[in-house]
């Protein structure tokens, strides 16, 4: 059976109001399933409970066809995960960090120092390795929570808003990499509002709005199907509510510009 | 405008001497602080105990004694307040961002943080001397009727204040000094060292200094050294009773005016002065960074998660100024205590195997241990724990031996080397490795005691006030351990010569210690998870009784 991560009926409420309301989709090996949405519509709360930091009411989630929770550690051990925040303990280096990581997954200590160290230059953040995480910037943090999150070499990626923070360069870097990673077998869910760059890596997306799924599909079939020409105008007509001129018009009246 | 900018941020550096972000979901902060109001009346409703045993026969040397005490036990609770509030009067790196884009003088956030922290200190005195400062002043004024009670009754409280204040104010006065002489870096890594010095120099001058028994003591050089003296020597000026026109009174009072009189516009002066210098300082280097290029330390550990668990604590320990500061508190109380022994020691002018030296060592173990389980219960970064979670792959016993490890790493290894070097160089070899053995499992039966029910990775479970009740615990710590250790210490002192007693000693420590173990097992058998956020006991269970 080829590996890809399944949600059967999903549903997360905060006090019984609803976060997420019946989500099913499925995310197969080997390709960039994009996960979108406004802000609140959902998709991090489905992120967390992928992963297990947050328990979801109802519905499943497979994994190679078995529900995670059967045996949850093993799931853990192969998948990584980066998180919206780029939450860190800033009172360490970010060595430090990815040496704990690496050490609270139980990783061969000489493989890995090779692998940090590679990944630390590769991604430019050699020079700062025992600088407190406390100093770094918000891009050179995603770096280090993307190189924890890739250092166990996981099959399910799950990335959330991965680009935040990141420099031009870096960003192009990372683009390809998520890209190289599904053609290397990988099941990568990924959640961005930067629809250009969704269009351009995934080849699925599905698009949540206010809880629900409004559209699970290739790009190019929602492309033919709404006789839309960008994944942009496909998510406003899907997932927006708001008129931005509107908006834009008001806000300028009440600060009375 | 000026006023109205103060008042906000006054409530708000008020709400937050608590920091609320290390609270549980369910903490409730009135708790907690209700808590320390009730441990500090606590102690006033302790001072005045002697009046009903002792009634109304007092004699001045008594009376004496009693009123240094007050005076003395405020300096103290004001000066470990100004200890551990030392770094709240500096804002921090996220006052600094949110108040920096506003349009408010830095003179405005200084004196809303000197208020609000003077505030919470007017309040713990207040606390603390809450009964004595009603019942003293009523039953021991100069003079009988209302004006000599209004009297006694002011000269009590102006007292306290005058040395509460001057206790304030010469802390902050050494911070600012310290901020302004040395370069910042350099100021926060000897912060902690200033701390744990002024912890034991406060603690150690509380418990050896002699209560004013006699004027001649009174009038002893070393005495006019000791501010408590001249805060004494100024209320008895101000009370005017028990021959309060001795010159070595006024003599006193005199040093008590000028100490205020250095202190307040000091402190005043040096912080304004490192205020003005400091604050793009704060966002520049927020807090202790790791030295880069550094020789990493490794412990050999077993395993690897041990290792990330031992190191993750170390590092906290050693980096995180507020943990730095409680758990320099618990183990400044210890200096003291040990401080005391040896004192008595060195008056007995004994270095052979002695009693004292065993409860010392006993007892530094014992705080050293406890003030570690207190500290890594409370979280560094609650929102970063979430790769303690994502990477829980063990089951839960795993996770409990890598924290027994850290704990007798960072808690027991410590004082039982230092033990070792003070015993092996002041006693003969036999007694000294018999000794240590012995504190060694005691170090460990206090490891499995503070793991009971502890399913916890250390600095990363949420905080819930009032579940640890607080006042039970210190109170009963204050009251069961010391005479508990001294006891123990006698019994040991006395086996040490006998190898069958000794032998027994070692065999009941042993069984303890596996009783211990097996609690520890018992208690963590039903855990799935480790913890990670504190709740409270449902007060409904659920007995999941359903019809099938």
């Amino acid at each position: 059976m080829p590996i890809c991560l399944e949600l059967h009926n999903v549903q997360k409420r905060y006090s019984g109001i609803s976060a997420v309301e019946d989500v099913s989709f499925c995310a197969k090996a080997g390709e960039v399933t994009g996960y979108l949405g406004a802000n609140g519509s959902g998709k991090s709360t489905t992120m967390k409970m992928i992963t297990g930091l947050i328990e979801r009411d109802k519905g499943e989630i497979l994994f190679e066809g078995k529900p995670i929770q059967q045996d949850l550690m093993a799931f853990k051990r192969r998948m990584g995960y980066v998180p919206e925040e780029p939450y860190l303990y800033t009172h360490l280096s970010g060595l430090e960090y990815l040496e704990m990581v690496a050490q609270l997954r139980g990783l061969p200590k000489k493989s890995t120092a090779e692998c940090v160290d590679g990944l630390l230059r590769l991604l430019t953040l050699h020079g700062d390795r025992d600088v407190a995480i406390s100093s770094y910037s918000k891009g050179m943090r995603q770096k280090v929570l993307l190189i924890a999150a890739l250092l166990h070499n996981p099959d399910l990626i799950l990335l959330d808003e991965p680009f935040s923070g990141l420099d031009v360069g870096s960003a192009l870097v990372l683009r390809s990499l998520i890209q190289e990673l599904a053609s290397r077998g990988k099941v990568i869910l990924f959640s961005s509002h930067e629809l250009e760059t969704v269009q351009k890596i995934c080849s699925h997306v599905v698009i949540l709005h206010r809880g629900k799924i409004v559209a699970d599909d290739s790009i190019e079939r929602l492309q033919t199907l709404m006789s839309l020409s960008t994944l942009e105008e496909i998510f406003s007509e899907l997932a927006v509510d708001q008129d931005a001129g509107l908006i834009s018009r008001q806000i300028a009246d009440l600060i009375h510009a | 405008m000026e006023r109205f900018q103060f008042r906000i941020l006054y409530r708000v550096f008020l709400l937050r001497v608590v920091d609320l972000e290390i609270l549980s979901a369910d903490g409730d902060t009135t708790k907690l602080l209700g808590q320390f109001a009730a441990l500090l009346a606590g102690v006033s409703m302790l001072f005045c105990l002697p009046l009903l045993f002792n009634g109304g026969g007092w004699h001045e040397t008594d009376l004496h004694v009693m009123e240094h005490l007050f005076i003395a036990t405020t300096m103290l609770a004001v000066g470990l307040f100004s200890v551990l509030s030392w770094d709240s009067i500096f804002p921090d790196k996220r006052d600094v961002l949110v108040l920096a884009p506003l349009p408010v003088a830095p003179r405005t956030i200084f004196t809303a943080k000197l208020s609000a922290l003077g505030c919470a200190l007017g309040v713990s005195i207040l606390a603390l001397n809450v009964f004595t400062g009603l019942l003293w002043p009523t039953l021991f004024c100069s003079a009988t009727g209302v004006l000599a009670v209004a009297r006694s009754f002011a000269a009590y409280w102006v007292t306290l204040l005058a040395a509460a204040t001057f206790m304030f104010f010469s802390v902050l006065t050494i911070q600012g000094l310290a901020s302004q002489l040395l370069p910042r870096q350099i100021f926060l890594r000897i912060s902690a060292w200033l701390q744990v010095a002024a912890f034991c120099l406060f603690l150690g001058v509380y418990i050896i200094e002699p209560g004013p028994a006699t004027k001649e003591l009174l009038k002893a050089s070393a005495t006019h050294w000791l501010p408590t003296y001249w805060f004494f020597g100024l209320f008895q000026q101000l009370n005017g009773f028990h021959g309060a026109m001795h010159p070595v009174y006024a003599e006193l009072a005199q040093r008590a005016r000028i100490a205020l009189e250095i202190a307040v516009p000091g402190a005043t002066a040096t912080l304004m002065l490192s205020y003005l210098r400091t604050l793009h300082k704060i966002v520049e280097a927020p807090d202790i960074l790791p030295r880069s290029r550094r020789k990493r330390w490794s412990a050999t550990l077993r395993s690897s998660l041990s290792k990330a668990i031992t190191l993750f604590c170390l590092r906290t320990m050693l980096r995180s100024r507020s943990h730095r500061v409680i758990l320099s508190f618990y183990l400044g109380v210890g200096f003291a205590i040990v401080l005391a022994y040896m004192f008595a020691l060195y008056s007995a002018a004994s270095t052979f195997v002695s009693a004292p030296l065993l409860a010392a060592s006993i007892l530094m173990l014992c705080v050293a241990v406890g003030g570690i389980r207190v500290v890594a219960s409370m979280p560094i970064a609650l929102q970063a724990n979430w790769i303690f979670r994502l990477t829980e792959l063990q089951p839960p016993s795993s996770y409990v031996a890598a924290v027994r490890r850290a704990f007798v790493v960072l808690g027991v290894i410590p004082i039982w080397l230092g033990s070792a070097v003070l015993f092996l160089s002041m006693w003969p070899l036999r007694f000294a490795l018999e000794h240590l053995l012995i504190l060694g499992i005691v170090g460990m039966i206090l490891v499995e005691l503070c793991l009971h029910s502890f399913p916890k990775i250390p600095f990363t479970c949420s905080y819930l006030p009032g579940k640890g009740n607080l006042q039970y615990v210190f109170w009963a710590c204050a009251f069961l351990l010391l005479p508990l250790t001294n006891s123990g210490a006698q019994i040991e002192m006395q086996m040490l010569v006998r190898p069958f007693g000794y032998g027994s000693i070692v065999i009941a420590l042993g069984v303890a210690l596996t009783c211990a173990g097996w609690n520890t097992a018992a208690t963590l058998q039903h855990v799935t998870n480790m913890q990670f956020d504190e709740e409270e006991h449902p007060e409904l269970l659920l007995l999941g009784l359903r019809r099938d």
